[in-house]
């Protein structure tokens, strides 16, 4: 069936209507097997066609059609799990995509979270796992009809922000306890933190406070950080080096590692008492 | 039957169109709107062929949509990927209910000229708290290696084991290149006497040096890294306007007006 059908030909057809329907079924799935080939082809660079039939070709064994195909399907499985170390992946979905962000702060594998996008005029969210608190609809109001890639993206921003975040105040809770003087203040969205802390916890000093405000919710690091010390003593220059000082740490380094090098100075001082 | 003979018809045509459509490549700024198209495109297919057959080629073709799509939307392409599995876990950790992995990972492929191999390790530790994961190793080979604006991210990638980042960057540094490269193609073809690249359209600077009109001392030059802070305001404004990326922007700019008024 490779040419348009003249009228009569047509007229034909339909007196041998049950094997000319059979053709027909055929020729139409065979068009548009070719025509979802060609919109996977026009839609992805020409690198992806040569990944698509990227087999290793075994040179002893003459393979079967039956065989390529399995080893094909093999590696595309493969290649697609592999996306998630990108920071995206996704299925597609009867309705559309489910999209998959994956977070992480400096190396540590954090909490996913996933959209299920709608493939309809307008593109919309069936649903999703993103904190009520992260701005979704604000982004996906400025992105998601133009530009699915920079919405995607955008989310990812705040969302790795966030994980970073709860990550650092996660690791001070566990693992900095013994030089908080009082509980961990923060809110769900971890960007305004507020604790207690003495660099020597069995020591007569005051504990020192700090605010710690992250106005830039795509950032790791506070934007705003103020840290008091209310002791007696509270104006000499000892002290005041000290806050001063751990206001700039907290600007720059992460929570949990600032509070690791309090841990290593306090052991530094510890044994210096013993010698 | 005519229903299905002009779905035929249709179909012809539209794989007509396609296939011209196929011989072009398109350009960096396109691919917004080329995600947004495919997009669509491998929805409708997908759900035509939903109910079909399990068998195999089907299924292949479905995850080839799925690859199609993902390598589209990161600007990513994964060519190859493997994973060994090392359990570390020793019998005084079983005791206490804990559970080592090493995973080595392996991955390579492309993103447009730049092809990348990766080789990192993620330990996985499992107690009756949490499951922490973290990668412990990160390796990255670039291709090409000369570009040294490419190694810097890459090294600051692998210092912090930041596997996101560097994907993200570098999809963002390709696409960054590709609109440089064509732009000062663009100059160069246009001003070939005033426009000099020391390394052809890939240069990470462009020289604009006026033949008629010298700057103050004979034979001095102004160079311009591509950073829009350094050009003089005139040219500020042209060559911000050429940084958007749309062809008919850039024609806009007058060789003339780049140079500096004595």
């Amino acid at each position: 069936m490779a040419g348009i059908l003249a009228p009569g030909l047509t007229r034909t057809l339909r007196s041998l209507s049950p094997l000319a329907g059979q053709l027909l079924e055929k020729a139409l799935g065979n068009l548009r097997w070719s025509r979802r080939t060609l919109y996977v082809q026009m839609a992805s660079p020409k690198e992806v066609k040569a990944s698509i039939a990227n087999v290793e070709p075994n040179l002893a064994v003459e393979m079967s059609e039956q065989e390529v195909l399995e080893e094909k399907l093999e590696n595309v499985k493969a290649v697609l799990q592999a996306y998630r170390f990108t920071g995206l992946s996704g299925k597609l979905t009867s309705r559309g995509v489910c999209v998959c962000i994956n977070t992480a702060f400096e190396g540590n594998l954090l909490d996913s979270y996933f959209v299920d996008l709608v493939i309809q005029k307008p593109l919309r969210i069936h649903h999703h796992s993103v904190p009520v608190f992260i701005p979704l609809e604000e982004i996906a109001a400025k992105y998601l009809q133009t530009n699915i890639q920079h919405f995607l993206f955008s989310l990812c921003e705040y969302l790795n922000a966030y994980s970073g975040r709860k990550y650092q105040a996660d690791r001070l809770q566990s693992d900095f306890a013994a030089l908080l003087t009082g509980p961990l203040q923060r809110n769900p969205l971890c960007n305004l933190l507020s604790f207690t802390y003495k660099l020597d916890p069995g020591g007569q000093s005051f504990p020192f406070c700090a605010r710690l405000l992250y106005k830039d919710l795509t950032a790791t690091l506070p934007t705003d950080v103020t840290v008091t010390y209310q002791g007696v003593d509270a104006l000499s220059t000892s002290w005041e080096e000290q806050r001063a000082s751990h206001e700039t740490l907290f600007c720059m380094k992460p929570l949990h590692q600032v509070f690791a090098s309090f841990a290593r100075k306090g052991e530094k001082l510890d044994m210096s008492l013993v010698s | 039957m005519d229903a299905e003979l002009a779905e035929v018809r249709a179909l012809q045509a539209e794989i007509a169109a396609l296939r011209r459509a196929c011989e072009d490549p398109p350009a960096p700024w396109e691919e917004t709107s080329r995600v947004q198209k495919s997009f669509q495109a491998i929805h409708q297919f997908n759900s035509e062929g939903w109910k079909s057959s399990k068998d195999l080629k089907s299924q292949l073709g479905h995850l080839e949509s799925e690859l199609s799509f993902l390598s589209t939307l990161t600007g990513i392409n994964i060519r190859n990927y493997s994973k060994q599995t090392e359990d570390l876990t020793g019998t005084e950790m079983t005791e206490k209910s804990i559970r080592k992995v090493l995973q080595r990972h392996r991955l390579s492929g492309n993103c447009h000229m730049v092809t990348f191999q990766l080789e990192f390790q993620i330990l996985e530790i499992q107690n009756k708290e949490r499951l922490s994961s973290a990668v412990t190793d990160l390796n990255i080979i670039m291709e090409p290696t000369e570009c040294s604006e490419l190694s810097e991210f890459v090294s600051r990638a692998e210092e912090r084991k930041d596997l996101f980042m560097f994907f993200r960057s570098l999809h963002f540094f390709v696409e960054w290149f590709e609109y440089r490269k064509r732009t000062f193609k663009h100059f160069k073809e246009k001003y070939p006497d005033a426009v000099h690249l020391s390394e052809g359209p890939s240069s990470p600077s462009i020289v604009i040096r006026s033949a008629s009109q010298p700057g103050p001392g004979a034979g001095q030059e102004q160079s311009h890294r591509n950073r829009s802070s350094q050009l003089p305001n005139p040219a500020r404004s042209a060559w911000n306007r050429s940084c958007s990326g749309k062809p008919d922007k850039i024609a806009s700019c007058r060789a003339e007006r780049l140079v500096p008024k004595q």
